[in-house]
């Protein structure tokens, strides 16, 4: 059928399990006052946007991921790139890449904490370390598979070494780092959310925390929202930047699949 | 004096020899194939040449000064013409990517694209990337750039090994037509000992692993070549014979100086 060709019938799933929601709170299926049928969730979401109330309530996160986030891709890179060209860099590193990844970053937290306070720093901080992982690993991996027949060609033709970085090899990873770049975007969302909730005055983190504690019941259903939709937005922002970069790496897989 | 001289050459890696004593002289202007058994150290032997694998041993001159690295005058063009060419880089900067390291401007370079381009029969495909062209499109691009730097030697490598048989007779004609009318030297290693006879006026045969000149065998099949008629000349057929009998034959003979 065609709606299973497109993603109409993808949005229409979304639209009938609004109903369901709509219908099993206003039916009394499920009757709590934790459960507020999505009508009223959506008009106060309206009140927060029309008011403005949502964009200073937003705006502090979403300075705080960028600044994170952009820390991470520049350290993530630079190390990256320079663990996966030279052998030493990369035996030194690598065995403590290798122990702190597995450790969930939350868990930095209290620490965090302890040597820079509750403020934006703190923040930061932890979104940039948390993002700064899959960035690393995405990098030099792709720089250690770059293909030794483009760099040879690039050899003969009598490019020197920073020539070679910067017209082959940093092309040639380019699609693994923004797969690494894709996934922090993800974990820095996370992580904004995380950090405003256990130290904060503002953000949308410590407002959807604070909307639960007063009993906002609707508020905090608003807060949420508002999360998908930026998460939404920054992919959708991300992709639309990534294969403007990366457009013969789109077109030329997609002719693979075919 | 020779154009190339390949004096002595010898390689290892680790226990394993893959070439011992190589010596062989090639003039300036000729066209040379090397054949030998699969895996006898040919490629390695032309990368050595190229400057892209340093010798363990001997001594390699091009116009009498050693072969320390890829020398400017030598372009080396590989087998794997999708693994050569820049996927982020249209037909055009393809070609340009050669000349962009030789310090010529801009506007030189674009005229330049054009002219080899257009020599290799691509004209219109300027914008194309390389996924959206066939195999042996793409390899005239790798020749296109190669060409585009005006070098006196081209090292392929099997260069034509990875296309299918109609197209392979094309861009056999192409290279021809290229080399008489440029007359650059070529070293054109090939497994395909019809190929090697077709192509070239010089014909060195390796001895099976570790590699040493065998012989060297001069075609004088003349130019210009016909895929039909010159396959079929008597001449031909004997150097056929007598090379198979070679390359299949064990017997390695004793490294003598070749002068191909």
């Amino acid at each position: 059928m065609s709606i299973f060709k497109t993603k109409f019938g993808g949005f229409l799933l979304i639209l009938a399990l609004l109903a369901v929601w709509e219908v099993a709170a206003r039916s009394g299926v499920v009757a709590s006052v934790s459960f507020p049928p999505f009508s009223k969730v959506f008009v106060a979401f309206a009140n927060l946007m029309i008011s403005g109330k949502m964009v200073v309530l937003v705006l502090p996160s979403i300075e705080r991921l960028v600044i994170g986030y952009a820390l991470a891709v520049v350290f993530g890179v630079s190390l990256g790139i320079a663990m996966g060209y030279f052998a030493t860099v990369y035996n030194i590193f690598e065995p403590l890449t290798e122990i702190l990844r597995p450790i969930p970053s939350p868990a930095y937290i209290p620490i965090a904490i302890l040597f820079l306070g509750l403020e934006d720093t703190m923040k930061i901080f932890m979104i940039a370390f948390s993002c700064f992982f899959p960035i690393l690993l995405n990098t030099y991996s792709g720089v250690r598979s770059v293909d030794l027949i483009q760099i040879n060609t690039a050899r003969t033709f009598g490019l020197g070494a920073g020539a070679i970085m910067r017209k082959v090899i940093i092309p040639a990873a380019s699609p693994q780092i923004f797969t690494g770049m894709r996934v922090s975007l993800a974990i820095s969302l996370i992580m904004v959310v995380i950090s405003e909730m256990v130290a904060s005055i503002d953000g949308i983190g410590f407002f959807i925390l604070n909307a639960e504690r007063s009993f906002r019941v609707l508020e905090m259903y608003a807060g949420v929202i508002t999360l998908g939709l930026l998460g939404y937005l920054l992919n959708w922002l991300f992709v639309r930047f990534e294969r403007r970069v990366l457009h013969w790496n789109f077109d030329a897989t997609r002719r693979e699949q075919l | 004096m020779s154009l190339i001289s390949i004096r002595n050459v010898g390689k290892t890696f680790g226990d394993f020899t893959a070439l011992r004593g190589v010596s062989l002289d090639v003039e300036a202007g000729t066209f040379v194939s090397m054949v030998g058994p699969s895996g006898c150290g040919k490629s390695t032997l032309l990368q050595i040449l190229g400057g892209l694998l340093p010798a363990s041993s001997g001594d390699i001159r091009l116009k009498d000064t050693p072969v320390t690295g890829p020398p400017r005058e030598m372009i080396y063009v590989f087998q794997q013409y999708n693994r050569s060419l820049y996927p982020w880089r249209t037909v055009r900067n393809n070609v340009a990517f050669g000349l962009e390291s030789t310090g010529i401007g801009g506007v030189e370079i674009q005229r330049k694209c054009a002219e080899y381009i257009d020599l290799v029969g691509l004209s219109g495909f300027e914008h194309h990337y390389p996924h959206q062209l066939s195999g042996g499109m793409q390899q005239r691009v790798a020749v296109a750039r190669a060409l585009a730097r005006n070098p006196e030697v081209l090292l392929m490598d099997e260069a034509f090994g990875s296309v299918d048989a109609q197209t392979r007779a094309g861009l056999q004609d192409l290279l021809l037509r290229l080399w008489r009318e440029y007359r650059f030297t070529v070293l054109f290693v090939t497994h395909d000992i019809d190929e090697a006879i077709y192509l070239a006026e010089k014909i060195v045969v390796l001895s099976a692993s570790p590699a040493t000149v065998r012989t060297a065998i001069a075609t004088e099949l003349g130019y210009p070549r016909h895929q039909v008629t010159t396959r079929e000349s008597e001449r031909y057929l004997a150097h056929r014979r007598h090379l198979y009998s070679l390359v299949f034959s064990d017997s390695a003979a004793d490294p003598a100086l070749v002068t191909a």
